[in-house]
């Protein structure tokens, strides 16, 4: 009885709910006959994309590219947390669909690449691409993607306000940067805005700061990636972690649970003077904070004794196409059609770029804002280097974490680097990395 | 009289109690929902500064195309068929279960409650519904839901067996019942209040599960309720006025559902007294 | 099929083990053998696609992981505290609700409320209630005088802010198991005690208490497990964090699992069975013995 009951009013939740069903197609397709003749492929192209790789930058490339070749696009997008899991097992189970959106660098390689990815080595439209990505995308020789945006890099962001307030400039030496936080500190305001509530977070500094090791050391990253050297072996990676460890003394009392939201609200309002984070984080910051624009600037990590300054630069994901894909020819004309200028300017103008594109002769002129256009004197100073996760196919679960240890002083430094070794040789081994095992 | 006023100052310590510890979270959930995206991201109990309750709720259910009415759909549809086939194989399981009480049963108990305790494992479980050919069907994402939700279910029905006495079974056997008249004119409806409890808790289950669709019904067009509050908040941000909005349209239905029910643990329950 | 007295042939045709198959069919079918064949897993290194057979590798890397005592800890006392708070907070809320109050209503409407949100929303709504300097909760503490406090960083009180909300999201469901318990009585029992002259809590504690022994089982079985294997809440208001602190046995799992570590991930879900099994079968047996079967 109680059974009826529960489906009699079921149905009719039911019977509401259908009426309301309207259009059940996720297309935008204006499939315009007649007026782009011979670019008209038709067909459909499914892609299935974390929600966070997606903005109104993917969204306006989607529609360009729907415009162009007629093609019906359907965009799967996925929760965050459960974005990496599901695009395995997906993978696993065949069900990747013709396009997906993924991590380049040393994530791909857990995507198992050569079982379950079409290699593209050899593509024509492979010639647009920027070298450095290139090096991101490819697996024991071959090539699967291309890039989903622009790039991103980290460093410090600032609030001028003060500065000019205080008289401060921006630093050259990592010394000097301590000291204007300490005037900051004098003065009242946070020195160093601390957002460990995001533990990932905590991470930045850290990898912001491999351009000095990188410049040191170039060939660490293979090193290290055919297990030959500990990261013990790198005074440099040492030095950075100093660097974390010495935060805490101008961190905000909350730093621990604080997210990255905070911490945006904390920079813009003046409460704290220094901020590190990416571009990317910049740039939600901007939307939430229109007046972030002027307002706050970039500079790089500085390095130790001032000689020489860089940033480091995260690779976007990239497009790779599903081996068993059922509309194979539509998603290499997808990848095509990423790297061409058409599709970074679409991208552009709907979604402000928060770096370069790693897209030969594509040129944003300067309609980029301003710590953007910091970041990008930078890159083409050549005074940048990727982020080691994308040289180095070794990055163990836990860094995040134990980079919070590090920079709350639960740990130090020494422990740190050690602790992190070990973690990451576990990936290596489950990647069966020759030398880890 | 002391009597009367001592009941009377544990009803409003009661209801200031739950007051704060109740109502307050439900008031910020609305009050978020009702900001805009900025003063939503600071997650406190300011007053909005404009009330935009109808643009959010608009933004949610326009986003993706109105994908939140077809995941409404989808999971209105998974998580009824889920819940009657649950509630009816499990009351049979349990009604077998408790009143034959020997090796088999037992074994097969310590099975259901290892169900609790164990994860299920994606891949394996997509593989089995492969070879069953209903692998990415609704009908194979409905089955998976009762096989995770029967270990619960199996033990509330078994427990409340145990309260049914044997007597009343072997009275109706004697009067002749056979095995299905038994257990629906008699059993069933003793087992109201446990049923009810059942389908609510099954519903919740079912219909919050955002994963397990992800997994074994992939697509666009498959997307469940819950998913949508993904698509306003990620690992690097989120538009709390969206989310909170989302979450009050997708917790209409289960109101709805739990107000139904409510009466029907009510009502139906004193008459399930016995003794005849 | 054995020939036993007249009785009992007949109670093996009412209650026919083919009335069980629906259940079992499915149960086994798509969960047991599953989960069971993933076990198989553990002892290899998995891609989900290739497998490379490790023996006890990863059962070795798992005990050699830095949170794992941490983790274990941290698993039991969790367990413990909501399970206990669950079981007890429950029963009192019943009772007040099957004492034909007036405001009954509202109470079980109220104390239901939770359960109807998702854990994601309800962790992450309460995780900015409780930030240190924005949360409301410290806001209001503040308004009383007393300071801050740190309630999800601070070592000693994190996981036990955590155990809260989880208590506060489950005493619905509970609480509902209770009251069904305490409507299955028959009035008969308690009015002829009340006529004997038993004072309420005499009431309660001979005539209700024993007689609602199923549903406390229930519930304790069903929160105890439950808190043992928590992952949700954990995540959403955590992460495990700061550091380790409040790393679960279950998000040390997910870590691993989540970076694609799938044969190591499935042997931590291996060793969590056993964990959970040794602590919950007993548990089990000792409360199902003490239930009467008229």
């Amino acid at each position: 009885m109680k059974r009826r009951f529960y489906c009699a009013v079921m149905a009719g939740v039911m019977a509401a709910a259908m009426t309301g069903c309207g259009n059940t197609d996720s297309s935008k397709t204006t499939v315009a006959a007649g007026t782009e003749n011979a670019n008209v492929k038709g067909g459909e192209l499914s892609i299935l994309a974390p929600q966070n790789s997606v903005n109104d930058g993917t969204y306006a490339m989607v529609d360009a590219f729907e415009k162009k070749y007629g093609v019906k696009v359907s965009l799967e997008l996925l929760p965050d947390n459960e974005a990496e899991n599901l695009i395995r097992s997906r993978a696993a189970t065949g069900d990747l669909g013709d396009i997906v959106d993924f991590h380049s660098g040393s994530q791909l390689s857990t995507l198992s690449p050569g079982d379950n990815l079409m290699d593209i080595t050899g593509e024509g439209y492979l010639k647009n691409v920027d070298d450095t990505f290139l090096d991101c995308v490819t697996v024991d020789g071959k090539v699967y993607g291309t890039p989903v945006g622009p790039t991103y890099a980290g460093g410090v962001f600032y609030n001028k306000k003060i500065y000019e307030e205080l008289k401060l400039e921006v630093p050259k030496t990592w010394e000097e940067f301590l000291e204007n936080c300490s005037a900051c500190q004098n003065a009242g305001y946070t020195g160093i805005i601390g957002t460990y509530g995001d533990a990932w977070t905590s991470q930045l500094l850290l990898l912001s700061d491999f351009y000095y090791l990188n410049s040191s050391e170039p060939d660490f990253a293979e090193k290290y990636t055919a297990g030959e050297v500990t990261l013990e072996d790198a005074p440099e990676y040492l030095k950075s972690l100093e660097k974390l460890a010495a935060q805490k003394e101008y961190f905000n009392a909350d730093f621990l649970s604080s997210t990255n939201d905070d911490g945006c609200r904390m920079l813009v309002e003046g409460k704290g003077a220094h901020q590190i984070m990416r571009t990317r984080e910049y740039n939600s910051m901007v939307e939430s904070y229109p007046e972030a624009e002027e307002l706050i600037g970039f500079f790089a990590v500085p390095g130790e004794d001032g000689s020489d300054s860089g940033i480091t630069v995260w690779m976007p994901h990239g497009f790779y196409i599903a081996k068993n894909a059922k509309n194979l020819e539509n998603a290499k004309l997808w990848q095509e059609f990423t790297t061409t200028e058409e599709a970074a300017k679409a991208y552009a103008a709907a979604s402000s770029p928060m770096g370069p594109f790693m897209l030969k002769g594509v040129d944003l002129g300067n309609n980029v804002r301003p710590a953007i256009q910091e970041v990008m004197n930078y890159v083409e100073g050549r005074k940048s280097a990727p982020a080691m996760e994308f040289l180095c196919p070794v990055k163990g679960t836990n860094m995040a974490q134990i980079c919070v240890q590090i920079g709350s002083g639960e740990i130090s430094p020494e422990d740190g680097i050690k602790a992190l070794h070990e973690d990451n040789k576990k990936s290596a081994q489950q990647l069966g990395l020759e030398g880890w095992k | 009289m002391n009597k009367r006023v001592k009941r009377l100052i544990f009803q409003v310590i009661a209801v200031l109690v739950t007051l704060v510890a109740y109502i307050v979270p439900f008031y910020f959930i609305i009050l978020t929902a009702c900001k805009n995206k900025k003063e939503a991201s600071w997650l406190n109990l300011s007053l909005p500064t404009e009330w935009k309750l109808f643009e959010n709720i608009k933004e949610v259910l326009t986003v993706n195309d109105g994908m939140i009415i077809r995941a409404f759909f989808n999971s209105l549809v998974l998580t009824v068929c889920s819940v009657l086939i649950i509630v009816v194989v499990t009351a049979l399981l349990a009604f077998v279960m408790q009143r034959r009480n020997d090796r088999s049963t037992r074994l097969f108990s310590l099975l259901i409650l290892a169900g609790l305790i164990v994860p299920s494992s994606v891949v394996p479980t997509y593989w089995v519904l492969d070879f069953l050919h209903i692998s990415k069907t609704i009908v194979g994402l409905i089955i998976v839901e009762v096989a995770l939700n029967i270990s619960f279910a199996t033990i509330l029905y078994r427990g409340f067996m145990g309260s049914i006495p044997q007597a009343i079974d072997e009275a109706a056997i004697i009067d002749g019942c056979g095995t299905g008249k038994l257990f629906m004119k008699i059993i069933l409806p003793l087992l109201k209040p446990v049923t009810a409890t059942v389908a609510v808790v099954s519903t919740l289950h079912v219909y919050n599960d955002f994963v397990n669709p992800l997994y074994y019904l992939p697509g666009a067009k498959n997307a469940t309720i819950q998913l949508s509050i993904y698509y306003f908040s990620g690992q690097y941000g989120s538009d709390w006025n969206l989310v909170f909005a989302d979450i009050l349209l997708i917790s209409i239905p289960v109101v709805v559902m739990y107000v139904v029910f409510n009466k029907q643990i009510v009502e139906g329950m004193v008459a399930g007294s016995v003794k005849g | 099929m054995k020939r036993k007295g007249k009785h009992k042939s007949i109670a093996q045709k009412i209650y026919s083990r083919k009335l069980m198959l629906p259940a079992a069919a499915i149960y086994v079918v798509i969960f047991v053998i599953p989960t069971f064949s993933s076990f198989f897993f553990s002892f290899t290194r998995w891609t989900l696609k290739d497998w490379e057979w490790i023996g006890l590798d990863n059962f070795i890397t798992f005990f050699q992981e830095p949170s794992l005592l941490i983790g274990l800890k941290n698993t039991i006392l969790y367990g413990a505290m909501t399970c206990g708070l669950k079981v007890v907070i429950a029963l009192l809320l019943a009772i007040l609700l099957t004492r034909g109050w007036k405001i009954e209503g509202y109470l079980r409407t109220v104390i239901f409320i939770p359960t109807i949100i998702s854990t994601i929303a309800i962790g992450l709504m309460f995780k900015s209630f409780m930030h240190p300097t924005n949360g409301i909760i410290n806001q209001a503490l503040d308004q009383l005088g007393i300071g801050s406090v740190f309630w999800l960083t601070d070592k000693r009180l994190a996981l036990l802010s955590v155990a809260l909300v989880d208590v506060w999201k489950g005493l619905g469901v509970a609480t509902l198991i209770y009251v069904a318990g305490i409507k299955g009585i028959d009035r008969t029992y308690t009015e002829a005690a009340e006529i004997d002259g038993a004072s309420g809590v005499q009431r309660f504690r001979y005539i209700t208490l024993p007689l609602i022994r199923p549903a406390m089982n229930s519930v304790l079985i069903l929160s105890l497990i439950g808190g043992l294997r928590n992952f949700d809440l954990i995540w959403v208001m955590t992460g495990g964090g700061p550091g380790f602190t409040t790393d679960l046995l279950t998000t040390v799992i997910y870590k691993q699992y989540a970076n694609g570590l799938y044969g190591l991930s499935t042997a931590g879900n291996v060793i969590l069975f056993l964990v959970v099994a040794l602590i919950a079968f007993p548990v089990y047996y000792y409360l199902t013995k003490k239930e009467e079967v008229y």
